[in-house]
């Protein structure tokens, strides 16, 4: 009884003691309430007979599983997850490997102000949004006017189509992905690097070893913790293979290769005007995220005691 | 951890169920009022239909929707030039696509005209004591339809509003968002606008149309939209000694001759979607794809088939894939939009033959910076593939949009009476077609209205007008003889708008071609009603397969011969029969 | 003899090394041209006159040097009408947002021990990175709220960034408790330990999240489509719907002329330009700080 009191008190005191911190989080905490929670309910339109202009939500009947039914009966749904997963798996590894790369470029880059210009032009890209990116690509790959088949066919090549043939649609997407982010992944690669304790290369230069061998032998395995990090906490992203970047890209030619959830979702709804069915697919691509985010944060944090929150 | 996100995820299922809880907590009441709404709504359309009928002294018993489908408004309450004048000044609101920061508004603010109080509102201020404001506007047809969508969840819709697309018609009208126009369009509709929304056919209010009843109101538009044109380089072709093309050998003859003497030449010019290049070579072997792909044909059992999965379009597509692989057509063509061919092809000399509607007119003379001085295109009739027989030309009754009133309008006949008053500002007896068809500062004056609806005929009137008043030995027109828009025209032509020469001009215009085959070579489309409910689940997939089956055969990926019955076979899984079945199933409903 | 033959050793390693160096200094430029010429490419393109860049004559530099495009987008009304509303937007969302960040990162970089309820925020935080209600919600919500064709219906709801909370956040953890306990002993409450000591000594991290704020806002386009009227849409929409929206289906001339004349490269490609240079005028001043900010932030040494 007594200790149970004690307790009791003492929780008072731990909240009193910790009022500022409810206060501090208050205004953020009513923005995401109102923003972000409340439009959750409109995740019951997957259950429903969504008509809009039956208005609110109240009046359109449950359909139960029909949505979904709906989703699975089109012909194109297993290619739209299969582009998914591949598109944005190839941008994960390819994205992952030629970030390493270039961070160990930079590191071994020895004139500095070389190094620190090369940063600020790769770097850049990634804060242009895919609407301008977008228009810039189908001008310099097009396959008549573009500069880029310009010069293959000037060495003799024939010209590609990078846009529009569905064998090499994914491959353009992917290495667009990496062209504009290749500079901000390298980041916190090259910090991993930096972050390498220098007693190991001297004492390894003192050993007679090599460039390539302290690469090998000290740098690669310095930055193992955060590649294995990084690339699980990717693992969420799988069924992100983004919107921006292949709406404003893609055609119907290209639908077969770079359809992809998220764009289905848009054309079913916001141009068929079927909410259901898009609310549906959306929120089988929330959940399945949310498992797999969820694994792999707790992977690197049971592991490698890495909190993102 | 694991338990810990077990509660979480109950959580989450909890927050999720108690805003589910709050929202339909706050449903229920505005439901109800909307329903009351409704009815009330509906009670005083009965009112003001007694009103009507005895105010107006004539006993025109109503027709229900499928009679007018068939036959047509069977009296006028209100003849030819008669309108309702209200007697104190009510407004409604408009949701129309328009950009109004276009240069032609702009243009006509700086003059004291801006288009919010133009002389269309203006007039009907004065005509019907209606005060105009555009409440939901969209510079894009797409976005604007997106905007309705978000407006029709939220029940706030304008008052009067035009919709593109037909399958949510379908939607509206189930969830009762808009007022059931079948009484209230017989009983206010004037002679004028009656004639002239039905001078192609009764079956145009068939679009309107949602379980029997007339829910949206056709804008009616010239159907003679719907041609498709061979436009050719007379100046190469005289170069080369060639003839103007008439047979489909002639148009890949030409394509070969473009390509063997100009640099560079790509030949025949196509696009990646399957329209406006393609339709008329399917129509020159008796295929009968339309642009808005929607074209049904009566089969030789009396019931209606699809028309883009008859055998008849592999002549078409065979004739494609020959210009494909004789390397006669721009090979990029499949990720190509139809500007992009354009720009690249047409603008930089790179190409001299290609079809396309009359409106490509307007491309041509944009490009005239960059094309060859001498450069003379001209729009020659649609070739055929059998020497001397006609290409019949598939067509809908055409319309720009459908008028929607929502059930929240309080005057749902100020709908009608906007049209009545716009037909015979235009068409009507005392029109004053000059002032308000195209001016100087507006060539599209006529859309400077929130509503609107154009005659069969407006295209073709001015070129009858110009052709009528042009001396072909001398080359000079008669300009005395001209009158409306023929005279309008034909000064922007003389003001060097090589667009309207193309399209309207006294000869080698497009229009040229329409006068001499408008009606008779029309197949109109057998199937004019709203979308069934599987044409809205399934249509753009539909849609999708014929194209990416088209491309396939045109690419010679797979056979035409197989690869078409593989096509109807898929379309006929994927819905397309269904789709076939409700598609008979209402046009058995009319006969 | 033993030290000729390091001297040669020695000076073979100093080749060697050379010619490393000089492929790595060539990879790496390679890798800037990469990011550069498709931009400088756009940029010679807005500049030339629009019979040149259909003659394919541009390459790395504008020919017939012409600011043609530059005029015509300059003298569009809506365009500057557009830019008002972004610069207005990203001029609320910037203070509101920051403001909001900082103090929701502090108390969430504290450990468990310190605020015992740190795990149901957290929650509360993270599940909205994946589950959102979808547009017609949102939508229904900006209406009820009437926030419609409003500039907030653009702030508010962007005010709050996951991502960058975290960053924030992550960089808070990293500052030593030493200092905080030092301001404890003096007397100061959380609110001036967060102002005096955790913001001051957070610029790096700042600038960043001033960076990714200012780009976010500067780059959306899709909730001004759904939440503004057209005659205030920002840049960006107003942007989309010229370079991109083609419009088919409706056989409406005056569109059709309309994208005509708009379909040059030029006034394409100058749209472009301007719609990147706000970008390009105040990245080089936040990049030093964005390095050390995103990797104390993101990586945990």
């Amino acid at each position: 009884m007594k200790r149970i009191r004690k307790t009791n008190k003492n929780k008072i005191a731990v909240f009193k003691k910790e009022i500022p911190f409810h206060v501090m989080l208050l205004p953020s905490v009513i923005m995401v309430f109102i923003f972000s929670y409340i439009p959750l309910y409109g995740l019951l339109i997957a259950f429903k007979d969504y008509n809009p202009a039956r208005g609110l939500l109240r009046s359109n009947p449950w359909c139960g599983f029909d949505n979904f039914k709906y989703i699975f009966s089109l012909p194109t749904i297993d290619r739209v997850f299969y582009n998914t997963v591949i598109i944005a798996v190839g941008k994960i590894i390819a994205g992952t490997m030629v970030a390493i790369i270039v961070a160990l470029l930079l590191n071994e880059c020895r004139i500095s102000w070389l190094k620190r210009g090369v940063q600020t032009l790769i770097y850049f890209l990634y804060f242009i949004s895919w609407i301008i990116l977008a228009g810039i690509m189908q001008d310099i790959l097009s396959p008549s006017n573009g500069i880029i088949n310009h010069m293959i066919t000037m060495l003799g090549g024939e010209s590609v189509y990078f846009l529009g043939d569905n064998g090499i649609f994914k491959g353009t997407m992917i290495t667009s992905e990496v062209w504009r982010s290749f500079g901000y992944n390298s980041v916190v690669y090259l910090a991993a690097i930096t972050s390498i304790d220098p007693t190991l290369y001297e004492a390894a230069s003192i050993d007679g070893a090599g460039r390539w061998k302290k690469i090998w032998h000290i740098t690669l395995p310095g930055m193992a913790t955060i590649i294995i990090l990084m690339c699980v906490l990717n693992l969420g992203n799988v069924l992100n293979a983004g919107f921006d970047q292949i709406f404003n890209l893609y055609s119907v030619q290209t639908y077969e290769s770079g359809d992809i959830i998220d764009t289905l979702v848009y054309r079913i709804g916001l141009q068929q005007a079927k909410f259901g069915p898009s609310t549906a697919v959306g929120l089988l691509k929330s959940v399945i995220s949310f498992t797999l985010i969820s694994f792999a944060y707790l992977f690197a944090w049971k592991k490698y005691d890495y909190k993102i929150f | 951890m694991k338990r810990r996100i077990i509660v979480a995820l109950l959580t989450l299922g909890l927050l999720v169920s108690l805003f589910a809880g709050c929202g339909s907590g706050n449903n229920v009441t505005s439901t109800e009022e909307n329903a009351s709404s409704t009815n009330e709504n509906t009670g005083s359309t009965k009112e003001t239909s007694d009103d009507a009928t005895t105010d107006g002294g004539t006993d025109t018993a109503n027709l229900s929707a499928i009679e007018l489908f068939k036959d047509g408004v069977a009296g006028y309450n209100y003849g030819s030039g008669e309108l309702k004048k209200w007697e104190e000044p009510i407004t409604v609101t408009f949701g129309r696509p328009i950009d109004l920061n276009a240069t032609e508004y702009l243009e006509m603010a700086e003059q004291g005209e801006p288009v919010e109080n133009d002389r269309w509102i203006q007039y009907y201020k004065e005509a019907l004591n209606i005060n105009c404001e555009y409440e939901l506007t969209n510079a894009n047809t797409g976005d604007y339809k997106q905007q309705l969508l978000f407006a029709m969840s939220s029940n706030e819709l304008p008052d009067v509003f035009l919709i593109y697309d037909l399958s949510m018609l379908n939607q509206l009208a189930e969830a009762g968002a808009i007022w059931d126009l079948t009484d209230i369009y017989q009983e206010n509709v004037n002679q004028t606008l009656g004639e002239l929304l039905e001078s192609e056919g009764t079956e145009i209010y068939g679009t309107g149309m949602v379980d029997g009843k007339l829910y949206a109101i056709p804008q009616k538009m010239p159907s003679t939209n719907a041609y498709n044109h061979c436009w050719v380089r007379q100046d190469w072709l005289d170069d080369l000694g060639l003839e103007r093309p008439e047979t489909m050998d002639d148009v890949k003859n030409i394509a070969q001759a473009f390509v063997d003497n100009y640099e560079d030449n790509i030949g025949l010019m196509f696009s990646n979607s399957f329209l406006y290049e393609y339709e008329a070579i399917f129509w020159a072997f008796g295929g009968q794809q339309n642009s808005s792909r929607d074209q049904w044909v009566l089969l030789d059992d009396g019931t209606l088939g699809f028309a883009e999965v008859q055998d008849n379009m592999k002549g078409g597509l065979n004739w494609i894939h020959d210009m494909y692989t004789s390397g006669l057509m721009n090979s990029e063509w499949a990720v190509e939009d139809t500007w992009t061919a354009l720009s690249n092809y047409v603008a930089t000399n790179r190409c001299g033959i290609f079809y396309g509607p009359h409106w490509y007119g307007f491309s041509l003379q944009s490009y005239e910076e960059t094309m060859d001085e001498s450069a003379d295109w001209v729009a020659c009739g649609i070739p055929t593939s059998v020497e001397g027989q006609e290409v019949q030309i598939p067509a809908n009754n055409v319309t720009d949009g459908w008028i929607c009133v929502s059930s929240a309008c309080e005057n749902p006949d100020a709908a009608v009476q906007l049209l009545n008053a716009y037909v015979e500002k235009l068409f009507g007896e005392q029109n004053d077609f000059g002032n308000y068809f195209a001016t100087d500062i507006n060539s599209m004056m006529w859309k400077a209205s929130p509503i609107w609806s154009l005659s069969a005929t407006v295209d073709l009137d001015p070129c009858a007008d110009m052709t009528a008043a042009w001396d072909s030995g001398t080359q000079t027109m008669d300009e005395s003889k001209l009158s409306g828009s023929g005279l309008t025209y034909w000064n922007y032509i003389k003001d060097g708008q090589s667009a309207y020469d193309y399209m309207f001009g006294p000869q080698d215009s497009c229009f040229n071609y329409v006068m001499k085959t408008y009606p008779q070579d029309i197949l109109w489309n057998q199937y004019v009603s709203a979308p069934t409910q599987t044409q809205v689940d399934r249509g753009s997939s539909l849609v999708e397969l014929l194209d990416t089956y088209y491309l396939k055969m045109v690419l010679g990926e797979i056979d035409i011969d197989t690869g078409f019955d593989e096509m109807v076979g898929q379309w006929n899984d994927l819905g397309g029969k269904q789709v076939t079945e409700e598609v008979n199933e209402v046009y058995n409903s009319f006969q | 003899m033993k030290e000729i033959i390091r001297t040669n050793r020695n000076a073979k390693k100093i080749k060697h090394f050379r010619l490393t160096d000089f492929t790595i200094i060539l990879v790496l430029i390679l890798l800037g041209l990469i990011c550069l010429l498709p931009f400088w490419y756009e940029i010679c393109v807005s500049f030339s006159s629009s019979k040149a860049v259909k003659a394919k004559e541009v390459f790395l530099m504008p020919v017939d040097l012409s600011l043609q495009a530059y005029q015509y987008v300059i003298n569009r009304i809506p365009f500057w009408d557009s830019l008002l509303v972004t610069v207005k937007r990203v001029g609320l969302c910037l203070p509101i947002s920051l403001f909001m960040m900082i103090t929701a990162a502090y108390p969430l970089s504290k450990g468990k021990d310190k605020f015992s309820c740190r795990t149901p925020y957290v929650w509360f935080y993270f599940i909205t990175m994946l589950f959102n209600g979808g547009m017609i919600p949102s939508y229904l919500l900006i209406v009820q709220l009437g926030l419609l064709d409003s500039i907030w219906a653009l702030v508010l709801p962007a005010s709050v960034n996951i991502f960058n909370l975290l960053l924030l956040l992550s960089f808070f953890r990293n500052i030593p408790t030493a200092l905080e306990e030092a301001a404890r002993l003096d007397g100061a409450g959380h609110w001036s330990i967060l102002w005096r000591i955790y913001v001051p000594m957070s610029l790096p991290v700042l600038a960043t999240v001033t960076l990714f704020t200012l780009v976010a806002n500067w780059n959306s386009w899709f909730d001004g489509m759904i939440f503004m009227k057209s005659n205030h849409y920002p840049l960006q929409t107003y942007l989309r719907t010229i370079i991109f929206s083609y419009d088919f289906g409706n056989l409406s001339v005056s569109e059709q002329k309309k994208l005509a004349e708009m379909s040059s490269e030029s006034v394409k490609a100058a749209q472009m330009v301007i719609g990147a240079i706000p970008i390009l005028a105040i990245y080089p001043f936040l990049q030093k700080y964005f390095v050390t900010g995103i990797t104390l932030g993101g990586v945990k040494e």
